[in-house]
């Protein structure tokens, strides 16, 4: 038998070197041989990929129990709240006539400029053709800090190392007023911005692709756009 | 990975997002989940793309997974499922060429397609199986096409080391892989033979 023998069924068997292959035998091992040689099998996901899915079923884990004890602390509430109205009622419907004669022009003025209108959900951002495969959904969540916008994002690729993406929202002129960055190098694809500006007024969303150490500016490599109003 | 965590454990363990147990099931079959990509998707940043969604959808279901079940055809049936979809994003922004059109005669859909990702899913988690340096001479030898000198000279060990090893290493992965033959033993394929484990693994 040649040293430089590469079949598959090579038959030295260091238990038994002059044993025959059983009947078979050989064709299974060929057969065995070309699925050996499909590249996929010798492929191997980068290296960290174990560690970052770990970390973002982990931190979606976390997300989701702080929501729920949220919407749990939220449903004790109002039905602590829904309690407390039962006991009062009583003591309430005597005042509240005299309160809302009273404070009714005060109240709708306050209506008028409150800071927490409905949140706009589902919104879709769809990739641009620097982004073909990536696409979004948005949460608009009005509050008294300033506007939170949640992507969540699909097929987009990390930034380049150097590089970073950049979130915007711009109005009819054409006026562009930044709401964060982030790189998508880690993590599940969740991303909260933050607006200063009424997305009303600033109704459209985009993402740019930007240089470190470059202008300031939009880049105008936008990779996903959208719009934040229903 | 833990070795006392089995699969069953491992799935019962999973929907809690303990890093440790997501690490291990990844550990397990991340590289066999890379490989049903590999040959969707042929294309390794594409493939770890469908790693990470296949891994994340299945933790997002794992609540509805009846842990008494096999943990490997479920996550393959995702993993299949993944690349598809990622192939078929990807073909849609391809632009229209004849060599395309002639890729699309043998595309993901085509059964073979099917055969070639469950045997290679099956395969992959055999060689996983193998002792490191047995998975070594297994890749020189039938992969790379070197010689038993060759493989020697590159492992600077002798001829008759590579040759028992990759005899042994052989051996082995016919035996893990028996079932995969024709005959009243072969393992189905999931999504075909024995209905979606993903839907049927699931709890009603």
């Amino acid at each position: 038998m040649s040293e430089d023998d590469r079949q598959f069924g090579d038959r030295f068997d260091p238990d038994d070197p002059d044993r025959e292959p059983a009947p078979g035998e050989l064709a299974a091992m060929e057969v065995l041989a070309r699925r050996l040689r499909d590249p996929a099998l010798w492929s191997s996901p980068a290296p960290g990929l174990g560690t970052s899915i770990a970390a973002a079923i982990h931190e979606r884990r976390a997300h989701d129990v702080a929501t729920a004890e949220r919407e749990g602390l939220g449903r004790q509430s109002q039905r602590a709240r829904a309690a407390r109205r039962r006991r009062l009622r009583p003591f309430l419907a005597a005042a509240a006539a005299v309160i809302v004669v009273t404070a009714g022009v005060v109240a709708v003025g306050q209506l008028r400029g409150g800071d927490d209108p409905p949140s706009a959900t589902g919104l879709d951002i769809d990739g641009t053709d620097l982004a073909p495969e990536a696409s979004a959904t948005a949460t608009v969540n009005t509050g008294g800090n300033g506007v939170a916008i949640v992507l969540d994002i699909e097929g987009l690729e990390p930034a380049p190392e150097g590089s970073f993406y950049q979130g915007w929202v711009r109005n009819a002129e054409g006026d562009l007023v930044t709401i964060g960055t982030f790189h998508m190098r880690e993590g599940d694809g969740r991303v909260t911005l933050w607006s200063g500006v009424d997305v009303a007024d600033y109704p459209t969303l985009t993402v740019t692709l930007q240089e470190e150490g470059a202008s300031a500016d939009s880049s105008g490599q936008t990779v996903l756009c959208g719009h934040l109003t229903d | 990975m833990p070795d006392w965590l089995d699969d069953h454990e491992l799935a019962r363990r999973f929907p809690s997002g303990d890093p440790d147990v997501v690490a291990a099931v990844y550990e397990r079959y991340g590289r066999a989940v890379h490989t049903v990509a590999m040959s969707f998707v042929h294309d390794r940043q594409l493939a770890d793309d469908v790693v990470q969604a296949t891994f994340l959808n299945a933790w997002k279901a794992s609540s509805t997974f009846d842990p008494s079940r096999r943990l490997a055809p479920w996550l393959y049936s995702i993993a299949r499922r993944q690349a598809i979809d990622v192939s078929r994003k990807v073909r849609r922004v391809e632009p229209v060429t004849p060599d395309r059109l002639e890729r699309s005669r043998d595309g993901v859909e085509a059964p073979d397609a099917f055969d070639r990702a469950w045997e290679a899913w099956q395969l992959r988690l055999a060689l996983d199986q193998l002792p490191p340096d047995e998975e070594e001479i297994v890749r020189l030898l039938w992969f790379d096409g070197l010689s038993h000198s060759e493989a020697a000279d590159r492992l600077e060990l002798p001829v008759g080391t590579v040759k028992s090893r990759g005899f042994r290493a052989q051996r082995r992965l016919a035996s893990l892989l028996a079932h995969l033959e024709d005959g009243a033993n072969r393992t189905p394929r999931p999504d075909v033979e024995n209905g979606d484990t993903t839907r049927g693994g699931a709890r009603s």
